[in-house]
Protein backbone atom coordinates (compact mmCIF):
# COMPACT_ATOMS: atom_id res chain seq x y z
CA UNK A 1 0.00 0.00 0.00
CA UNK A 2 1.75 3.30 -0.67
CA UNK A 3 1.93 5.94 2.01
CA UNK A 4 -0.58 8.59 0.26
CA UNK A 5 -3.17 5.79 0.53
CA UNK A 6 -2.60 5.00 4.39
CA UNK A 7 -2.56 8.97 4.49
CA UNK A 8 -5.77 9.17 2.90
CA UNK A 9 -7.54 6.57 4.49
CA UNK A 10 -6.45 8.21 7.76
CA UNK A 11 -8.15 10.89 7.12
CA UNK A 12 -10.72 9.61 6.20
CA UNK A 13 -11.01 7.91 9.49
CA UNK A 14 -10.55 11.19 11.20
CA UNK A 15 -13.09 12.63 9.40
CA UNK A 16 -15.74 9.83 10.02
CA UNK A 17 -15.12 9.87 14.12
CA UNK A 18 -15.52 13.92 14.03
CA UNK A 19 -18.41 13.33 12.28
CA UNK A 20 -19.60 10.76 14.50
CA UNK A 21 -19.44 12.73 17.50
CA UNK A 22 -21.07 15.65 15.86
CA UNK A 23 -24.00 13.41 15.17
CA UNK A 24 -24.04 11.54 19.23
CA UNK A 25 -24.06 15.24 20.26
CA UNK A 26 -26.66 17.09 17.86
CA UNK A 27 -28.70 13.57 19.01
CA UNK A 28 -28.13 14.77 22.74
CA UNK A 29 -28.95 18.45 22.18
CA UNK A 30 -32.04 17.70 20.28
CA UNK A 31 -33.11 14.85 23.23
CA UNK A 32 -32.70 17.41 26.43
CA UNK A 33 -33.84 20.28 24.37
CA UNK A 34 -37.05 18.47 23.89
CA UNK A 35 -37.45 17.32 27.01
CA UNK A 36 -36.20 21.03 28.62
CA UNK A 37 -33.80 19.24 30.84
CA UNK A 38 -31.11 21.44 29.89
CA UNK A 39 -30.11 25.24 30.79
CA UNK A 40 -28.29 27.75 28.88
CA UNK A 41 -25.27 27.02 29.73
CA UNK A 42 -25.66 23.35 28.59
CA UNK A 43 -27.21 24.66 25.18
CA UNK A 44 -24.36 26.35 24.59
CA UNK A 45 -21.84 24.03 26.25
CA UNK A 46 -23.47 21.53 23.28
CA UNK A 47 -23.48 23.88 20.48
CA UNK A 48 -19.98 24.68 21.20
CA UNK A 49 -18.93 21.27 20.69
CA UNK A 50 -20.68 20.41 17.77
CA UNK A 51 -18.74 23.55 16.14
CA UNK A 52 -15.42 22.08 17.27
CA UNK A 53 -16.66 18.28 16.19
CA UNK A 54 -17.81 19.42 12.49
CA UNK A 55 -14.41 21.86 12.34
CA UNK A 56 -12.36 18.81 13.06
CA UNK A 57 -14.56 16.49 10.40
CA UNK A 58 -13.63 19.50 8.15
CA UNK A 59 -10.07 19.66 8.71
CA UNK A 60 -10.03 15.94 8.16
CA UNK A 61 -11.59 16.22 4.96
CA UNK A 62 -9.18 18.35 3.69
CA UNK A 63 -6.42 16.49 4.86
CA UNK A 64 -7.81 14.29 2.68
CA UNK A 65 -8.85 16.71 -0.48
CA UNK A 66 -5.15 17.94 0.04
CA UNK A 67 -3.63 14.93 -1.18
CA UNK A 68 -5.33 14.31 -4.30
CA UNK A 69 -4.12 16.62 -7.72
CA UNK A 70 -5.03 19.89 -6.94
CA UNK A 71 -6.54 20.17 -10.67
CA UNK A 72 -8.90 17.19 -10.16
CA UNK A 73 -10.06 19.06 -6.50
CA UNK A 74 -10.68 22.01 -8.65
CA UNK A 75 -12.35 20.31 -11.36
CA UNK A 76 -15.05 18.57 -9.18
CA UNK A 77 -15.20 21.93 -7.61
CA UNK B 1 37.83 -21.66 -24.15
CA UNK B 2 38.26 -23.16 -20.81
CA UNK B 3 39.70 -20.80 -18.39
CA UNK B 4 39.56 -17.27 -19.84
CA UNK B 5 37.81 -14.79 -17.17
CA UNK B 6 34.97 -12.65 -18.26
CA UNK B 7 34.19 -9.84 -16.37
CA UNK B 8 31.00 -8.65 -17.03
CA UNK B 9 31.09 -5.16 -16.29
CA UNK B 10 27.94 -2.26 -15.59
CA UNK B 11 28.86 1.72 -14.96
CA UNK B 12 26.68 3.36 -12.70
CA UNK B 13 24.16 5.74 -13.80
CA UNK B 14 25.22 9.86 -13.15
CA UNK B 15 22.10 9.46 -10.25
CA UNK B 16 23.70 6.47 -8.44
CA UNK B 17 27.02 8.02 -8.48
CA UNK B 18 26.01 11.60 -7.00
CA UNK B 19 24.70 9.58 -3.84
CA UNK B 20 27.33 6.87 -3.35
CA UNK B 21 30.20 9.67 -1.96
CA UNK B 22 30.18 7.94 1.41
CA UNK B 23 31.44 4.58 -0.98
CA UNK B 24 35.12 4.44 -1.86
CA UNK B 25 34.22 1.73 -4.68
CA UNK B 26 34.86 2.23 -8.09
CA UNK B 27 32.59 3.63 -10.24
CA UNK B 28 31.99 -0.20 -11.80
CA UNK B 29 30.56 -2.75 -10.29
CA UNK B 30 32.35 -6.06 -11.32
CA UNK B 31 30.26 -9.10 -11.80
CA UNK B 32 31.61 -13.09 -11.29
CA UNK B 33 32.17 -14.95 -14.03
CA UNK B 34 28.68 -16.50 -13.70
CA UNK B 35 27.00 -12.94 -14.67
CA UNK B 36 26.09 -12.00 -11.22
CA UNK B 37 26.83 -9.40 -9.14
CA UNK B 38 28.13 -9.87 -5.84
CA UNK B 39 25.48 -10.30 -2.87
CA UNK B 40 27.48 -7.46 -1.05
CA UNK B 41 27.89 -5.54 -4.17
CA UNK B 42 23.90 -5.97 -4.56
CA UNK B 43 23.15 -5.29 -1.17
CA UNK B 44 25.00 -2.12 -1.84
CA UNK B 45 23.30 -1.28 -5.39
CA UNK B 46 20.10 -2.06 -3.94
CA UNK B 47 21.45 1.00 -0.89
CA UNK B 48 22.01 3.45 -3.74
CA UNK B 49 18.72 2.87 -5.54
CA UNK B 50 15.77 5.57 -4.67
CA UNK B 51 12.71 4.08 -3.29
CA UNK B 52 10.83 5.01 -6.23
CA UNK B 53 12.43 2.34 -8.25
CA UNK B 54 12.33 -0.59 -6.23
CA UNK B 55 8.60 0.14 -5.34
CA UNK B 56 6.60 1.69 -8.25
CA UNK B 57 4.70 4.21 -7.53
CA UNK B 58 1.38 2.73 -8.84
CA UNK B 59 -2.24 4.02 -8.27
CA UNK B 60 -3.74 2.80 -4.96
CA UNK B 61 -5.29 -0.18 -5.28
CA UNK B 62 -6.23 -1.78 -1.18
CA UNK B 63 -9.13 -0.77 0.07
CA UNK B 64 -10.02 -0.65 4.12
CA UNK B 65 -13.73 -2.14 3.36
CA UNK B 66 -14.74 -5.63 1.78
CA UNK B 67 -16.39 -5.49 -1.79
CA UNK B 68 -19.55 -6.93 -0.46
CA UNK B 69 -19.59 -3.49 1.34
CA UNK B 70 -19.43 -1.66 -1.96
CA UNK B 71 -15.77 -0.82 -2.48
CA UNK B 72 -15.15 -0.24 -5.94
CA UNK B 73 -11.46 0.09 -6.74
CA UNK B 74 -12.45 0.03 -10.62
CA UNK B 75 -12.44 4.17 -10.27
CA UNK B 76 -9.33 4.91 -7.82
CA UNK B 77 -7.74 8.21 -9.14
CA UNK B 78 -10.61 9.29 -11.12
CA UNK B 79 -13.04 12.65 -10.67
CA UNK B 80 -15.97 11.17 -9.54
CA UNK B 81 -14.55 9.59 -7.08
CA UNK B 82 -14.00 13.11 -5.24
CA UNK B 83 -17.41 13.80 -5.95
CA UNK B 84 -18.87 13.00 -2.97
CA UNK B 85 -15.95 14.26 -0.98
CA UNK B 86 -16.20 17.82 -2.08
CA UNK B 87 -19.97 17.64 -1.65
CA UNK B 88 -19.76 16.11 1.57
CA UNK B 89 -17.37 19.11 3.13
CA UNK B 90 -19.48 21.64 1.70
CA UNK B 91 -22.89 20.58 3.27
CA UNK B 92 -20.63 20.28 6.82
CA UNK B 93 -19.73 23.32 6.32
CA UNK B 94 -22.87 24.83 6.05
CA UNK B 95 -24.11 22.76 8.71
CA UNK B 96 -21.24 24.43 10.82
CA UNK B 97 -21.94 27.95 9.64
CA UNK B 98 -25.70 27.71 10.19
CA UNK B 99 -24.41 26.37 13.87
CA UNK B 100 -22.12 29.56 14.23
CA UNK B 101 -25.11 32.18 13.03
CA UNK B 102 -28.32 30.73 14.96
CA UNK B 103 -26.26 29.22 18.07
CA UNK B 104 -26.22 32.37 19.45
CA UNK B 105 -30.00 32.25 19.95
CA UNK B 106 -30.31 30.15 23.31
CA UNK B 107 -32.29 27.17 21.13
CA UNK B 108 -31.36 26.76 18.02
CA UNK B 109 -33.89 25.72 15.13
CA UNK B 110 -33.25 22.34 14.94
CA UNK B 111 -35.03 21.26 12.35
CA UNK B 112 -33.07 23.27 10.26
CA UNK B 113 -29.78 21.79 11.62
CA UNK B 114 -31.13 17.87 11.19
CA UNK B 115 -32.12 19.09 7.58
CA UNK B 116 -29.28 20.12 6.30
CA UNK B 117 -27.38 16.86 8.55
CA UNK B 118 -29.54 14.51 6.33
CA UNK B 119 -28.21 16.52 3.02
CA UNK B 120 -24.68 16.09 4.06
CA UNK B 121 -25.08 12.15 4.82
CA UNK B 122 -27.21 11.53 1.45
CA UNK B 123 -24.59 13.71 -0.32
CA UNK B 124 -26.79 15.57 -2.27
CA UNK B 125 -26.13 19.49 -3.00
CA UNK B 126 -27.43 21.34 -0.25
CA UNK B 127 -28.07 25.44 -0.94
CA UNK B 128 -27.43 27.93 2.49
CA UNK B 129 -30.43 29.72 2.49
CA UNK B 130 -28.90 32.30 4.74
CA UNK B 131 -25.79 33.18 3.31
CA UNK B 132 -23.63 31.62 0.56
CA UNK B 133 -20.33 33.18 1.59
CA UNK B 134 -18.76 30.08 3.08
CA UNK B 135 -15.11 31.51 3.85
CA UNK B 136 -14.18 28.14 5.10
CA UNK B 137 -15.08 26.61 1.88
CA UNK B 138 -12.26 24.77 -0.42
CA UNK B 139 -10.10 26.97 -2.03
Amino acid sequence: MNERQTLQFGARNEAWISLDNFLSELDFYSSTTRNSRSTSNDSQESIDDMIKYLTDTIQAMDRDLDLAPVEDVEAVQ
Amino acid sequence: MGNRSTNYVITRTTTIKATSSTSNQSDEVRFRQDGKVDSSLRRQLLLLLPFSLILPSSPAVARNIPVSTGADTSRVGTRPTLLPLVTMRKNIALIRQTLQKQGRNEVIPLDDVMIKTKTALMLKSSKNTDNNNDDSAIM
